[in-house]
């Protein structure tokens, strides 16, 4: 399997990749699937979320842009696939913990989301909304 | 020529007579299983075509298995009926759609009215559907539609907990919850809210 290409996490105004996949679950409860194009991205879409909120109202996890391939030659967007969210679509379907690699690349692997970057930040996210982080720091496997 | 039915040996010929047909037919299903001739071609145009040895081999493994089948033919028959009906079961099996939700997850029966009460969706920023299940209303409408709401159809909330590994290939972990058919204590459909 090859590396897969990550979805995209606005944080803090910051651009990351994401090793996670919030969309998923939603897709096989719609009963919806996209194509692949290449063996980098199987799922068939490429996402950009972003953490949205405050303190006061709590922090939520939303996708803001999408790119997926309904088929080889029709590309549809955010728009198509939830008309009437321009702002951003809650992932309230999602809870799990989505994992931000940072820093240096320590070792490539060339299969899933399978590579080691120097740090790995993980956010807990229940029902769509952020509830908890916690950062690892990674070393080289020998 | 007559028949002596009395004498052991008539009853011995018939009891070979039968092995011998039921070799016969086994070794036709056996060529039903041989490479078709383009195979066999191919195989001998890349140099991997059967020797000479090979078809003497051949020829004695099925000589000696038609003889083992002409005197233990009762037994083969058993063995054939068994491994029929396994071989329908595991198809019967396989056939079966797997679900995330197993009969261990299931916590309690409800309404369509008491889970689409217990989940209006709120979020920080106040964008969700004001619907029940939020963007996943659709998807709850079309299970809803589906599920046929005869005698012995249930509703039932699920919840896989956290750390558990779940549907095909355990290939999903809990946290996980939603919604499940259950028709006679067996799961025929699901919808999941909530997973990763």
């Amino acid at each position: 399997m090859t590396a897969q290409v990550s979805e995209t996490l606005i944080y803090h105004g910051k651009e990351l990749m994401m090793f996670s996949n919030p969309l998923d679950p939603y897709l096989r409860a719609a009963g919806l699937h996209f194509e692949s194009m290449n063996t980098a991205n199987w799922r068939g879409y490429e996402g950009t979320w972003e953490i949205k909120g405050s303190e006061a109202t709590g922090e939520g996890l939303y996708l803001v842009a999408l790119e997926a391939n309904r088929s080889f030659d029709e590309i549809v967007g955010l728009a198509e696939l939830f008309p009437g969210f321009p702002d951003g679509v809650f992932a309230h379907w999602f809870s799990g913990e989505i994992r931000l690699p940072q820093g240096d690349l320590l070792e490539y692997v060339h299969g899933g989301y399978a590579s080691q970057y120097e740090y790995d930040l993980f956010l807990e996210i229940k029902k769509g909304l952020l509830v908890s982080k916690r950062a690892v720091h990674n070393k080289a496997r020998s | 020529m007559s028949v002596y039915w009395n004498d052991w040996v008539t009853w011995l010929y018939v009891y070979l007579a039968v092995g011998l047909m039921t070799a016969l037919i086994f070794y036709g299903f056996s060529l039903k299983d041989r490479p078709t001739k383009f195979v066999r071609d191919m195989r001998s145009a890349l140099g991997l075509g059967k020797t000479l040895k090979d078809h003497l081999q051949d020829i004695l493994v099925y000589s000696i298995a038609m003889m083992v089948i002409c005197v233990g033919w009762p037994g083969f028959l058993v063995w054939a009926a068994l491994k029929k009906r396994e071989d329908r079961m595991r198809e019967l099996e396989e056939d079966e759609p797997t679900f995330i939700c197993k009969p261990e997850f299931l916590v309690r029966t409800v309404s369509p009215l008491e889970a689409e009460q217990a989940n209006h969706v709120h979020d920080p920023l106040g964008l969700v559907p004001k619907a029940p299940f939020g963007h996943l209303n659709g998807p709850w409408g079309k299970f809803l539609a589906e599920f046929g709401f005869e005698d012995g159809n249930e509703l039932w909330y699920f919840e896989v907990p956290k750390g558990s590994s779940t549907g095909e290939y355990d290939m999903f972990d809990g946290p996980i919850s939603g919604y499940a058919k259950v028709v006679n204590g067996k799961i025929m459909g699901e919808f999941v809210i909530e997973g990763s």
